[in-house]
């Protein structure tokens, strides 16, 4: 049991302190999850600023613990520029005060959709096309043999055989499209040379 | 749960002034007050953004409780002691201008105060 809510227990009793306390842990919430995604994405308040279409003065403000005028939509901005889903739903007290008192860095970070590896199986379906044609046989063999055994790979990667470059996405990642692109013009190629 | 230490200064005179204080807010604005001073009691000033703002005074801070009034109570950091946080003096700011009038100036006075007297600071009191 949480040592906050014990604390709080008898004063939500009240039916309009609790919805105070509550309003504040939102507010709280909210500016510390966009100041964190804006740093976890390296991006500055200009580059945000831009990449939401808000004037640069908006972004410390909303950025501010304090600040309680935020809406839906202008969440939704931030959502897009910062390629998250943005999840707005109703929760039990406990459940905000939990989130409230759980609050760190880490728990607020989010991956773009580039880095959601619920989305990346087209990605890995080229990466698997890619190690076939690339890795030489018996390398392959070796690596798969130690994988058996636990040990690390040796490079999956042929010496003289180096893949293209991929164009970077915006967090320095290959982006999904132009890994999309390498991987139609690859199997094309490798179809061709059936 | 609780990383800092929250005391509220007590003046020999009139007594736990952040509390008194307090005591004469509306309810709201005490749940609001509330759950500011658990945010710095369990997170510190590093992670949530604004939580703490500079006054212009050196070493005074204010923690911002916007609403029909804004809450401004005027907090520093120990004084003498890590991981603390000491609650000077309760204060609202109207149009840039603070009731009690120079509260960051005032606050200061008492962390001097505090730093020649640590035994008037008790353990937060906190009004529901």
């Amino acid at each position: 049991m949480s040592e906050l809510v014990d604390k709080l227990r008898p004063e939500f009793q009240d039916k309009e302190y609790r919805h105070a306390y509550a309003d504040e842990c939102l507010n709280t919430i909210v500016a510390t999850q966009i100041k964190v995604l804006r740093e976890q994405r390296g991006m500055t308040q200009k580059q945000l600023a831009d990449a939401t279409g808000m004037g640069q003065p908006r972004i410390p403000l909303l950025e501010d613990a304090a600040y309680q005028n935020w809406t839906v939509n202008t969440l939704k901005r931030f959502a897009k520029a910062f390629d998250v889903a943005l999840s707005v739903k109703f929760e039990a007290f406990s459940d905000l005060i939990r989130d409230f008192e759980n609050l760190s860095r880490e728990s607020l970070q989010r991956p773009t959709f580039a880095n959601d590896t619920q989305f990346q199986t087209q990605r890995t379906a080229f990466r698997r096309f890619h190690r076939a044609k690339y890795l030489p046989s018996r390398r392959r063999s070796r690596n798969w043999a130690m994988s058996r055994i636990g040990q690390t790979q040796v490079s999956n990667m042929g010496a003289r055989q180096k893949p293209p470059k991929l164009a970077e996405g915006a967090a320095g990642a290959p982006s999904l499209q132009a890994a999309n692109e390498l991987g139609f013009h690859l199997a094309a190629a490798a179809r061709g040379s059936q | 749960m609780a990383k800092y230490a929250i005391y509220d200064y007590v003046h020999p005179v009139e007594g736990n002034l952040v509390k008194t204080w307090s005591i004469g807010l509306q309810k709201k604005e005490r749940a609001k007050l509330n759950a500011k001073i658990d945010a710095l009691a369990i997170h510190g000033p590093e992670l949530i953004p604004g939580l703490l703002s500079p006054t212009g005074v050196p070493n005074i801070f204010k923690l911002k409780i916007k609403g029909q009034v804004q809450l401004r109570p005027m907090v520093c950091e120990g004084p003498g002691l890590e991981g603390a946080f000491t609650l000077l003096l309760g204060a609202i700011e109207i149009s840039s201008e603070y009731d009690p009038i120079n509260a960051p100036g005032r606050a200061a006075n008492i962390r001097n105060d505090l730093l020649a007297h640590p035994e008037r600071r008790v353990e937060h009191e906190r009004i529901s």
